[in-house]
């Protein structure tokens, strides 16, 4: 068990400086999510923890060691990777074994941690077969499987789930989380997928252009975004922005409010609006409206499909406004 | 494809097929005819069966010699061909340089120049070390000559290993030389089996070295069928079955290195 922590860490490759200075730290036995757009620089940060890509200036220290110059073995890490990246030549519990294996550990030793780990990961019955006779699913399983054997202090992921389809990316974003509760090792997991970083994470640290926008608990992500990008990125459907005269009757120069903190019906009060599109999930409603602010969408309940057509208005919740001022969250009034 | 265009495929397959096999169909049945068949007129495809060629072939104490000195000389290169062109493959694999592309390029180079080229020089300096009719001497300049080649073909079977699979060796403690033993060669296998192949069918035939550097002692099979071309005459018998005998081992690895070359390293990455 250990935190991950760093220090005035900066990465360029050549002239193209990727991460200008990062502080950070990663707390023992924390779940903590990268997430941020395509290119951002999550993978280069989890490189730069493995070991795999070297920083250019700054201090990374995990489990209170330096660990600048280490190989990544070295580390007391683990890593699983986007495309498994597993042996194609070896079975599954050669794939499983190799770490140990390498280290020479007492076979007797290694079969028992082999076990250990597909118990774990339910892979007892396909320890003899290839990777290429295995789902993707098991395949990411048999990576997972790989990484517990060496008992690292800290599980790095990156990506592990987006060559998955939906449905099993929903199942092995369980199991990993289980994995977590039972193992309570510090784990460190790289998406560009919101969803994946608000069901999973105990913290979030959202990236963006090499920068920390916000590190929180993915509730006080949701409610306090401190930067317009966190409030734009995080949330689906995404937060309903609006610029011009009316923030900046506020004093800032972004509203945002999130469409199920909006309300959408015949009444007086409000912006004016008509629905121009309705989307219908079955548990929810999203209306998408044009109104006299701009298009906005807008969480519904289903009836609202007898309002399509009519002249509506709508209005924010009380309470539920984001102000922004130069990307900043300043403080918002109540209501408008 | 269009019937007019499979029709205008198959035609070109069996014009070509027809030129490639007709010489051996030739050779093969003259191996297995008489002195009195093999001029006879018109020819015959099969004449009276006789295993007499073979026969004095296989008892010829000058002409086995010659086979087994090919055996060795061309086991002998794949080994060191592949010692050199393994490590020089990944690594240039590997390189992230500016400089790979031109040090492709002059790999290529020395594969390029004719063979002429490189007889005097060498000759003159075999002859100077005792490497004249050697198999040693045979076996070092057909490294030479195949080592350029292997290190071609084993470079793309390395650059189709993803880097991440290497990483996760490193990850899993595997030192560089542990990454490339352990998890770059096997993966590599189909490419490696193919690149011995062809390096060992290249100094198997090899004609010009053989015949310019050897006298008696390290002379090969390919240059052995000429001493039945001799004052008295030609021995087409015996020139045929040791024609046939010489390609047997080219045939049957040419058949093995098909499985290969379609064989591909998938599985450890996604897909
Ligand atoms: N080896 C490299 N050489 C040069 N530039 C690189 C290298 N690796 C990454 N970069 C650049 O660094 C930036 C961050 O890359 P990184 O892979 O960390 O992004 P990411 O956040 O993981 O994105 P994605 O979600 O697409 O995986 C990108 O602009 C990328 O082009
Ligand atoms: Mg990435």
């Amino acid at each position: 068990m250990a935190d991950v922590e760093i220090k005035k860490l900066t990465k360029s490759f050549g002239t193209v400086e990727v991460i200008p200075e990062m502080d950070l730290v990663i707390p023992d036995g924390s779940f903590t999510v990268l997430v941020g757009p395509s290119g951002c620089g999550k993978s280069t940060l989890l490189r730069m923890i493995a070991g795999l890509e070297l920083q250019t200036s700054g201090d990374l220290s995990i489990g209170g060691v330096d660990v600048r110059g280490r190989d990544p073995s070295d580390r007391g890490i683990a890593m699983v990777f986007q495309s498994y990246a597993l042996y194609p030549h070896m079975t599954v519990r050669e794939n499983i074994s190799f770490a140990l294996r390498l280290a020479k550990a007492d076979p007797a030793e290694i079969e028992a941690r082999v076990q250990n780990a597909a118990d774990i990961l339910q892979l007892t019955p396909l320890l003899d077969r290839r990777p290429k006779q295995l789902s993707g699913g098991q395949r990411q399983r048999v990576a997972i499987g790989r990484a517990i054997v060496r008992n690292p202090e800290v599980f790095l992921f990156d990506e592990p789930l987006s060559n998955l389809d939906a449905a099993l990316r929903v199942q092995m974003r369980v199991e990993i989380m289980e994995l977590h509760e039972r193992l309570k090792t510090t784990m460190v997991y790289v998406t560009h997928d919101q969803v994946e970083a608000m069901t999973m994470a105990d913290r979030i640290v959202v990236l963006n252009e090499g920068r920390i926008e916000q590190v929180g608990s993915p509730l006080e992500l949701y409610d306090t975004p401190q930067t317009a990008f966190v409030a734009g990125f995080i949330g689906s459907p995404k937060m309903n922005f609006v610029r011009g005269d009316i923030p900046e009757r506020l004093g800032g120069d972004l509203l945002g409010v999130r469409p199920e903190h909006m309300t959408l019906g015949e009444g007086d009060t409000g912006w004016t609006a008509r629905i121009h599109l309705l989307e219908q999930l079955g548990s929810d409603t999203f209306a998408h409206v044009d109104s006299e602010v701009g298009p906005l969408i807008v969480r519904c309940h289903r009836e609202v499909a007898e309002l399509v057509g009519r002249d509506l208005r709508v209005a924010a919740k009380p309470g539920m406004l984001h102000l922004f001022k130069d990307g900043r969250r300043t403080d918002a009034p109540e209501t408008l | 494809m269009k019937p007019a265009e499979k029709l205008f495929a198959y035609v070109v397959a069996t014009v070509f097929i027809v030129f490639l096999v007709a010489p051996v169909v030739w050779l093969l049945s003259t191996s297995f005819k008489g002195q009195l068949d093999i001029f006879a007129k018109p020819p015959v495809l099969i004449g009276d069966f006789t295993l007499e060629n073979y026969r004095e072939v296989l008892t010829d104490r000058r002409f086995m010699g010659s086979f087994l000195n090919s055996v060795i000389i061309s086991s002998l290169t794949v080994v060191f061909s592949m010692l050199l062109a393994l490590p020089a493959a990944y690594g240039l694999s590997r390189l992230r340089s500016p400089a790979k592309i031109p040090l492709l390029s002059w790999v290529l180079l020395v594969r390029a120049a004719p063979g002429m080229i490189y007889v005097i020089p060498y000759f003159m300096v075999f002859n100077e070390i005792g490497l004249i009719d050697t198999r040693l001497g045979l076996v070092l300049i057909n490294t030479v000559f195949t080592a350029p080649l292997a290190i071609w073909i084993l470079i793309s079977f390395f650059d189709g290993i993803p880097y991440e699979i290497e990483e996760a060796a490193r990850v899993d403690g595997a030192t560089r030389f542990q990454a490339f033993t352990k998890v770059a060669i096997p993966m590599a296998a189909p490419g490696i089996a193919s690149a011995a192949i062809l390096v060992f069918i290249f100094s198997w035939n090899e004609f010009l070295f053989a015949l310019t550097l050897t006298r008696f002692e390290a002379k090969t099979a390919a240059i052995a069928i000429l001493n039945y071309m001799g004052y008295a005459g030609t021995e087409w018998g015996k020139i045929a079955a040791a024609g046939i005998l010489i390609l047997l081992p080219v045939a049957i690895f040419a058949i093995g290195i098909r499985k290969y070359f379609v064989q591909t390293a998938a599985g450890g990455v996604k897909g």
